[in-house]
């Protein structure tokens, strides 16, 4: 049974590495070495290992992403159909937040 | 990868381990190594402790919880058995047979404590047994030659405390005129006897649980013991008030033997009754603890 949620703040502490991880791999299908190297370029954070997998194991237990099959050791990950639903309001939250924001800005 | 580098791997448990080791084991080969890369991973291993990674985990830990309640029983059941071996030996002298005789209290609550005995140890052979048995099974079947060799422990280690005794009693004992406490060598090897028979019990019993722990046994098989064990851990509830009441009982209507020296190794009774009151009380506590756990699971498996 997998939790789906669209609500990313329940996983605490690994809620901004999720947000991350789950940007990176809307840009394609990522094994862990290689989403630590995008989310460094993309966003300037790099994630610690276990920080990594901790985030994976959570994101992958609520169905948001999903193995493929190992290349090498290296597992890539994928985002479904629900990870990419839970990604876009998340990151239509953070829009609406940003432009708040400026606009409260631009009237300073 | 280095040896305290693959040493902090060890700290994540089996489970992630099983899903997980390969790719990230592939993926710290490839991270620069700093002290703090080493920190997060240590991190990661303490949170996925604290957060089991998928529902599998729960599911197994609700379904594997009879069996540890089972053998968490079993080994309670063990301590308590050794505290009371110390309050059997320390009762068995004449003065406290008279006095359990000429005191209703005193000799009430012993009465309880050796009926008591009786039921929680019918209890354990009866819940035990059929666990033992399946585990055998499962051992033949498998070709675990590891289970039954660790059954076998038990039957050694008795062989031991027994040989031990025989060596005591009927070899050295006579080559020194008896054996006393107050000089050498009995004041070493008295103690060694106890000594002997706490290292057989611990040594039997962990090789018991670890026998049990990995057969691959029918989960019905431990739900039946979950009843032997609460009757087992009542009777070892009822055992601890009796020998809470004797003490007091004691104290209250002999107080010359209460306050003498006729404990375990000619130590102060009192001392020795507070001993192993503390010793049964945590190993009964411990049992009732693992029986709610236990019961409860049982409740959330049966359908409503």
């Amino acid at each position: 049974v997998l939790l789906v949620d669209t609500d990313l703040s329940e996983l605490g502490r690994f809620s901004d590495p999720s947000l991350l991880i789950l940007a990176s791999l809307a840009g394609g299908a990522k094994h862990g070495y290689a989403m630590m190297e995008d989310i460094e370029a993309m966003g300037g954070v790099r994630l610690g290992p276990g920080t990594l997998y901790g985030a994976l194991a959570r994101l992958e237990r609520r169905g948001l992403i999903e193995p493929l099959a190992a290349e090498d050791r290296r597992r890539p990950y994928r985002l479904t159909g629900a990870g990419a639903t839970v990604l876009r309001e998340q990151l239509r939250s953070l829009e609406q937040f940003a432009a708040t924001g400026l606009r409260r800005l631009a009237t300073i | 990868m280095s040896a305290h580098e693959l040493w902090l791997l060890r700290l994540y448990p089996r489970q992630w381990r099983q899903r997980y080791e390969e790719e990230f084991v592939a993926l710290l080969e490839g991270c620069p190594r700093s002290p703090l890369v080493l920190l997060d991973v240590l991190l990661g291993a303490l949170d996925a402790h604290i957060a089991p990674q998928d529902n599998t985990g729960r599911i197994l830990q609700m379904i594997n919880r009879p069996r540890w309640t089972a053998i968490t029983v079993f080994c309670a059941y063990i301590v308590f058995v050794v505290a009371g071996f110390g309050f059997q030996k320390m009762t068995e002298y004449d003065d406290f047979v008279e006095a359990a005789r000429s005191h209703a209290a005193i000799g009430i609550s012993f009465d309880i404590v050796v009926a008591g005995s009786a039921v929680a140890l019918l209890a354990v052979l009866a819940g035990g047994l059929p666990i033992a048995f399946a585990a055998l099974k499962y051992a033949l079947a498998a070709r675990r030659w590891d289970i039954p060799l660790l059954f076998l422990v038990p039957p050694v280690a008795l062989a031991v405390w027994i040989g031990h005794t025989i060596l005591l009693t009927a070899v050295l004992a006579p080559a020194h005129h008896g054996l006393s406490l107050h000089t050498f060598p009995g004041v070493l090897l008295i103690p060694s006897w106890f000594g002997v028979f706490a290292l057989a019990a611990i040594a039997s019993t962990a090789a018991v649980s670890l026998a049990i722990a990995r057969s691959n046994i029918d989960a019905r098989v431990f739900r039946f013991a979950l009843g032997p064990a609460t009757i087992a851990t009542l009777a070892m509830v009822t055992m601890f008030i009796a020998v809470v009441v004797w003490g007091v009982s004691l104290r209250a209507d002999a107080p010359q033997l209460f306050n003498g020296d006729g404990g375990i190794l000619a130590t102060s009774t009192a001392a020795s009754w507070l001993a192993q009151v503390t010793i049964m009380g945590i190993a009964t506590a411990i049992a009732v603890g693992s029986l709610v756990r236990g019961t409860g699971s049982r409740a959330e498996a049966q359908p409503a």
